[in-house]
């Protein structure tokens, strides 16, 4: 074999090691500015590749950008606290590159509380802010007024310590056990996650009932109300395998995915910090009202695909038959987005098979390479954000074959040397 | 006028079956154009070419299938592209219960006893698949042509590193172990040994072997490009050496076009060397340089079987000359005082050049598309000129439809412009057989013959008709039946090519003389 | 150099067809066993890309 090609191979072994072996832990809640190594108070983590320009930011990003710092008490009105990101006062940096995760529109800033997932194997930690549970109007999805202040307020002074306490007495919760034990239960865990979310309830609710404090029963409403609180566990725990992931040369395995609403980016272990970058495309298939087009929808918005990098979502096609249907496909095209993913990864997750599927488990770690080579690119489960702010519809969408091959260009420059 | 075109995208599927979809599409009534095709660049331009041009053609890759159709109506367009749809799930369903594999590695991981493998892929791809197949320790049979002569010394060099067999690029006939390869006729094995740098001349001298009651060994096909210095011979040299410790292989017959210098030296050489007997004919080398090595000289494929049968103890019999020139000359009586010239319309590339060779004795110089000068080639290979014979499997008739072997469409419109021809006396055919050719050779362009004859006889002459049949009563088409459906017809069938030329030759001549 | 043409010619054929099904068909039907390889042209045709697959030793 190539000498080249041997060290490829090694390397792609270790993040496939790291990948397959991790076992993701959510193990506390922390204000983000406390946790995130790097962190400073004048910064901002947002969805997606980084911006060159910050006048190409969509709308509804830039509401949740701006309240954010009206949040952190930097800016009191929206037209002060944009003047701040134009001027660099306050800094926007992507949440991936500090082994952090927005989901759809969300904004991470100082004070705000975010899951800490712990990868108790290999020790890589990760963070993403905790679901706001289902109503809609939330900085999530691109909305801040007084409403929505009075939430994030109550998140990071109630909601968000109550859960780090609850989850820190009882040692941590293994997401992988919550996988395995849904398995067949209709979640492709990216999109659609009522299954794991029941269960991660069910596991956390004795804790937060040993709660000491006045508000316990608004906390165990609040939590036991939402049927999608695993996505943003999840995707901590993702983010913390992926920290170690990452940091393994020469490997040609995919380790970062998201869009910011104009543009969508991928990076690769072998690239390091270097994101690879198309014009957003947009997620397709239905849309929440029918007077809406898809003229309103922003690009791809969002890091919550970084579960997908663990095998979920539209890797994970065939696990969720229901929501394929729901974003145009049918049977065979749930088994196809399986096995298209399939074709283009190294390797296959076995704890959480799926019995339609010949009880086979799900593909994880994409090889740019096998992507290039094969001209198959994975499909990719999400919702969509409304230009105006909103969640606008879910679907799918190809992950655009051109971040693969700019990948593979940066990395062969590199070996070149 | 409608016209639909749609564009398919990663859905790849191989030239040669599109080429076939497009061709059943264009005998749909109401259908003026139709094209199946990759979006390859050149595809592309074809199709920009035609007037379907579009901004989704432009887009297209060569991994998007694209279909284009006008029709007088929607409908049409529509219908046609739905039956382009089921075409291709017919292709698709013919080993659908048999597990198939995206790679080399992959097939042969799935099955170790794994130990030949065809290659028929664009040109351009096939040097890498070839390379793969002789690293996985398979022999090769590469069909692909188009493949560079440097490339193909590589492969072949890779080949004899691993002591592998490699056939092709540009292989269009092998025999195996009593298996008939790509649009090989099917015969029985033998003591004769066969390495071919000519599909048909191979199959032609397998077929007259076959028919005469003996066999073959093995036949090799080395490629057509085998014998350019640049390649150096190298699998026909690899070839002599395995049919010469092959215990099966009594007698060993090599065939080629006229082969570049420094490769027939060096197989000259081998031959030498050669303990078994060896039959040579190479086509427009000098007799006495070939006999120098010791082998046996023959002029051409019909007298390289007879040779070969000789030694095997077999005697093939010649035409009585006498009875020829009778046939020929009954014939050139009825034919009317315009009529003069021989109009050839070969499937068979080899064929050309042994029915020109035959025919030159008679009647001299004869213009073709792949003359044996430069000098008498044909402008235009659709447009004969005094006597002409014409390779219909041309890279000019290829590019863009199969090979009239399994096309028959572009040869049958020939029969009728050469009918339409006032000074064409003699028509001469090859027919060609085998597993993977067009399922009915003869009677695809049978109703065109016909057609043709009348239309002489509707003008007051005599349209002579004279064919061979390559192929075996084993292969599917059956010899015997394609040959009853000839003389069915009026055609006069002749043993083989050889035979067929010499006697359109005598025609001519027995003309000539008259006028 | 180990000469394997002998080998062959003493050996069940087990054929690979890389391309159009109808070849592999025509000597599946004379009774050897075939392999079919579905083929498609690597990268999709795009040359550069080729070119820096087979740099990092091929896949």
């Amino acid at each position: 074999m190539n000498a080249i090609r041997e060290q490829i191979e090694k390397a792609n072994e270790k993040v496939i090691d790291i990948l397959l072996n991790s076992q993701p832990t959510w193990v506390d809640v922390k204000p983000a500015g406390e946790i995130i190594p790097g962190f400073e108070k004048n910064m901002l983590l947002h969805p997606g590749p980084p911006f060159e320009d910050v006048n190409d930011i969509v709308p509804t990003l830039r509401t949740s950008l701006c309240g954010s710092i009206i949040h952190e008490g930097l800016a009191s009105t929206m037209d002060a606290a944009w003047e701040m990101i134009k001027t660099g006062e306050v800094a926007i940096k992507p949440a991936q590159d500090y082994n952090a995760s927005c989901a759809a529109v969300t904004v991470i800033s100082a004070s705000m509380p975010v899951i800490v997932g712990k990868d108790t194997v290999f020790g890589g930690v990760g963070y993403a802010s905790i679901h706001p549970g289902p109503n809609p109007k939330c900085l999530r999805w691109g909305f801040y007024d007084e409403d929505v202040e009075k939430d994030l307020s109550w998140f990071r002074d109630v909601f968000g310590p109550a859960l780090g306490e609850a989850v820190r007495s009882m040692g941590g919760i293994n997401m992988k056990t919550i996988l395995a034990r849904t398995a067949g239960m209709g979640d492709e865990n990216h999109v659609r996650q009522p299954a794991s979310s029941s269960a991660l309830i069910l596991e956390l609710i004795p804790a937060l009932l040993e709660l000491k404090i006045e508000q316990r029963d608004d906390v165990i409403r609040a939590f036991a109300a939402n049927d999608r609180s695993f996505l943003h566990v999840m995707m901590a725990g993702t983010m913390g395998i992926l920290e170690t992931a990452r940091n393994v040369p020469m490997s040609t395995v995919m380790v970062a995915m998201g869009g910011n609403g104009t543009e969508f980016g991928l990076q690769f272990a072998g690239t390091g910090k270097q994101w690879f970058s198309v014009p957003a495309p947009k997620i397709l298939g239905q849309l929440l009202n029918p007077s809406w087009t898809e003229a309103d929808l922003a690009g791809y918005l969002g890091d919550s695909c970084v579960t997908e990098i663990y095998g979920l979502g539209g890797f994970s096609a065939i696990a969720s038959p229901a929501f394929v249907r729901l974003t145009g496909g049918s049977f065979a095209d749930a088994k196809k987005r399986t096995e298209d993913a399939r074709e283009v990864s190294l390797g296959e997750h076995l704890f959480a098979p799926i019995p339609w599927d010949d009880y086979r488990g799900f593909p994880v770690g994409i090889d740019m390479r096998k992507v290039v080579a094969t001209n198959i690119t994975p499909t990719s489960h999400g919702g969509s954000a409304r230009l105006v702010g909103g969640q606008g519809g879910a679907g799918s969408m190809l992950v655009p074959m051109d971040c693969f091959k700019q990948g593979l260009r940066a990395f062969y420059e590199l070996v070149r040397g | 006028m409608e016209s639909v075109i749609k564009v398919y995208p990663n859905q790849y599927y191989d030239s040669v079956q599109l080429m076939f979809i497009t061709s059943a599409l264009k005998k749909k009534q109401g259908i003026t154009t139709v094209l199946v095709a990759m979006g390859t660049q050149a595809n592309k331009e074809i199709f920009i070419d035609i007037g379907m041009n579009s901004k989704s053609v432009g887009e297209a890759g060569p991994n998007d299938m694209i279909i284009g159709v006008s029709a007088l109506d929607q409908a049409t367009c529509d219908q046609a592209i739905e039956e382009a749809q089921a075409l291709l799930k017919a292709e698709g369903a013919a080993v659908e219960d048999k597990t198939s594999y995206s790679s080399v590695k992959s097939a042969v991981q799935a099955n170790n006893k794994a130990n030949l493998c065809i290659i028929s892929v664009p040109g351009e791809y096939a040097k890498a698949e070839a390379i793969k197949a002789l690293n996985s320790g398979l022999h090769t049979l590469i069909f692909s042509d188009n493949v560079p002569l440097e490339d193909e010394r590589e492969i072949k060099l890779l080949a004899q590193e691993k002591g592998l067999l490699c056939m092709g690029p540009d292989c269009g006939v092998a025999n195996i172990n009593g298996k008939s390869f790509l649009v090989g006729s099917i015969v029985r094995k033998g003591p004769i040994g066969i390495c071919a740098a000519s599909g048909v001349g191979l199959q032609e001298v397998s077929v007259l072997v076959h028919e005469a009651g003996s066999g073959i060994s093995q036949g090799i096909g080395t490629g057509g490009k085998d014998l350019k210095d640049k390649v150096g011979g190298l699998t026909m040299l690899s070839g002599i050496d395995a049919l010469e410790k092959d215990e099966e292989t009594k007698v060993i017959v090599l065939i080629s076009r006229k082969p570049e210098s420094k490769s027939l030296e060096s197989v000259l050489d081998r031959v030498a060397k050669c303990v078994k007997p060896v039959i040579i004919c190479f086509m427009g080398c000098e007799k006495e340089e070939i006999l120098k090595s010791g082998a046996v000289y023959a002029h051409n494929l019909e007298a390289a079987a007879r040779k070969a049968l000789s030694l095997a103890g077999i005697v093939l019999e010649e035409a009585d000359p006498e009875k020829v020139q009778e046939l020929a000359d009954a014939h050139a009586t009825a034919m009317s005082k315009e009529q003069k010239y021989v109009r050839g319309l070969f499937c068979g590339g080899t064929f050309v050049e042994e029915a020109m060779v035959a025919m030159r004795e008679d009647i001299g110089d004869i213009y073709s598309n792949a003359p044996l000068s430069e000098e008498f080639k044909l402008g235009k290979a659709t447009v004969s000129y005094k006597n002409s014979v014409v390779d219909y499997g041309d890279e000019e008739f290829t590019m863009s439809r199969p090979h009239p072997v399994i096309d028959t469409e572009p040869r049958a419109m020939g029969i009728i412009r050469e009918a339409n021809d006032p000074e064409t006396a003699v028509m001469l055919l090859d027919f060609v057989l085998g597993p993977a050719v067009n399922s009915d050779p003869v009677g695809s362009v049978i109703n065109n013959i016909k057609e043709a004859m009348k239309i002489v006889s509707d003008r007051g002459g005599k349209l002579a008709v004279v064919a061979s049949v390559c192929g075996t009563e084993a292969d599917p088409q059956k010899r015997s039946l394609q040959q009853e459906m000839l003389r069915e017809a009026g055609v006069i069938v002749c043993h083989d090519n050889y035979q067929a030329a010499l006697l359109a030759g005598k025609m001519i001549k027995s003309k000539m003389r008259r006028a | 150099m180990q000469n394997k043409i002998d080998e062959l010619f003493k050996s069940e054929l087990v054929v690979v067809n890389i391309g159009p099904k109808m070849f592999g068909d025509a000597v599946r039907k004379q009774g050897a066993e075939v392999i079919q390889v579905d083929w498609k042209p690597l990268a999709g045709g795009d040359k550069e890309m080729i070119a820096i697959l087979e740099a990092l030793g091929g896949i």
